[in-house]
């Protein structure tokens, strides 16, 4: 049996942090890989834009940005309705889980490489591109649900305004996308080592992190309940689907539509909750970063990402 | 009565269960999903248990407190 590296690493700090070890992570080292990550799928996906770019690209992107749509309007009545939680949760969480997350993405990549499946390399733009319409359905779904105070409304628009397009995700994405793109591979050949070459070893780093904070909303797991539980792993499973089938219906290859479908399962715990907490106050954040942190992220990294893997390699079977 | 949340999570629970069932080919992917199932249907079972004994306890303790105030003397 051939361990994952990577997901060895989530398993150890999910370990330590279990058993209560004494493992500082430096905030500011968390932060910094984050960064890191961001920069370089952005970076990756550009050069692969700048050799890849195609009309057909646009077609995709459109159909990839309808599920971004989609994705929080299946969430919330589950949430509402069968969760009975209130809208303004409701909505909130919702946002979260029509979003993506880079580290699960990041962690899909290092997998289909581990197991040498092939995969369009201009992913990166479609994880760029699911994150905008989520954070927007969210903040529709927060308008239905509270209308901004007539008071200072200007203030609070223009801050909603800044967290879904100019916060810290979009903009070192997008930034990495162009720089990416205009410099194409030759240009980005002397920074290439850096970013390329160690993007392993730091994404280790940063799943060893998320594993310890992982474990620590685990013991939240008895107060959530037994439904946002079973929503933490429903709806992953729900979007992943979605993304698969639609993966396969826009041409991408086995390992694009297994990275869709994980883009699909994927919830957001950096930008929607910054968005969400200016957009909904008195939300309760804590019950959408448990469940997207706690649930969410260590069943797609444990058992969501080799699942949809199975599932898309079933489905293009039984097509073909 | 069973609440949505119940029904949901043991919907999730047992469909779970049976996906992990389909997927026992693959050890490694089934038998995590058959755990994560149970795990959730157990979950749900026990919220479920507790709510009714709290419900329970609210109608006995109701009850109790009418039968004290009717066996009260008349002014």
């Amino acid at each position: 049996m051939i361990v994952d590296a990577t997901i060895a690493f989530f398993v150890l700090g999910l370990f330590a942090s279990l058993v209560r070890a004494e493992i500082q992570f430096p905030k500011s080292l968390y932060q910094t890989l984050v960064l890191f990550l961001m920069l370089a799928i952005g970076l990756k996906g550009g050069v692969a834009l700048a050799e890849h770019a195609s009309w057909a690209l646009l077609s995709q992107s459109a159909l990839v940005i309808i599920l971004g749509l989609v994705l929080p309007f299946i969430a919330f009545p589950i949430l509402y309705f069968f969760g009975d939680l209130p809208r303004s949760d409701s909505a909130s969480i919702a946002a979260h889980y029509g979003s993506v997350s880079v580290g699960t993405y990041a962690v899909a990549v290092a997998f289909l490489e581990s197991q040498k499946i092939p995969y369009e390399p201009y992913i990166p733009l479609f994880v760029v591109l699911l994150e905008m319409p989520a954070i927007a359905v969210g903040i529709f779904l927060a308008r239905r649900a509270s209308h901004f105070s007539s008071e200072n409304a200007d203030g609070q628009v223009h801050n909603l305004f800044r967290e879904i397009f100019l916060n810290q995700g979009m903009v070192l994405m997008i930034g990495g996308l162009l720089i990416g793109y205009m410099a194409g591979a030759e240009g980005t050949a002397s920074i290439a080592p850096f970013f390329f070459t160690l993007f392993g070893g730091a994404l280790a780093l940063f799943l060893l992190e998320m594993g310890m904070v992982a474990g620590r909303r685990l013991s939240e797991l008895r107060q959530i309940g037994s439904f946002m539980l079973a929503f933490g792993v429903s709806m992953p499973i729900i979007g992943g689907l979605l993304g698969c089938l639609l993966g396969i219906a826009i041409g991408l290859s086995q390992g694009g539509a297994i990275l869709l479908a994980v883009l699909g399962a994927s919830a957001s715990y950096i930008a929607v909750p910054a968005a969400m907490r200016v957009a909904l106050p008195e939300a309760n954040h804590g019950l959408s970063i448990s469940s997207s942190l706690g649930v969410t992220f260590p069943f797609n990294v444990l058992i969501g990402i080799p699942l949809y893997t199975a599932t898309t390699q079933w489905i293009v079977g039984a097509a073909a | 009565m069973f609440s949505m949340q119940f029904l949901y999570s043991m919907v999730v629970g047992l469909g779970l269960v049976l996906l992990g069932t389909v997927c026992l080919g693959e050890a490694s992917l089934g038998i995590p999903l058959i755990a994560l199932g149970l795990g959730i249907s157990l979950l749900a079972l026990m919220n479920f248990y507790q709510e009714a004994k709290s419900l329970k306890l609210a109608q006995a303790a109701g009850t109790s407190a009418r039968a004290a105030s009717q066996n009260l003397p008349s002014r």
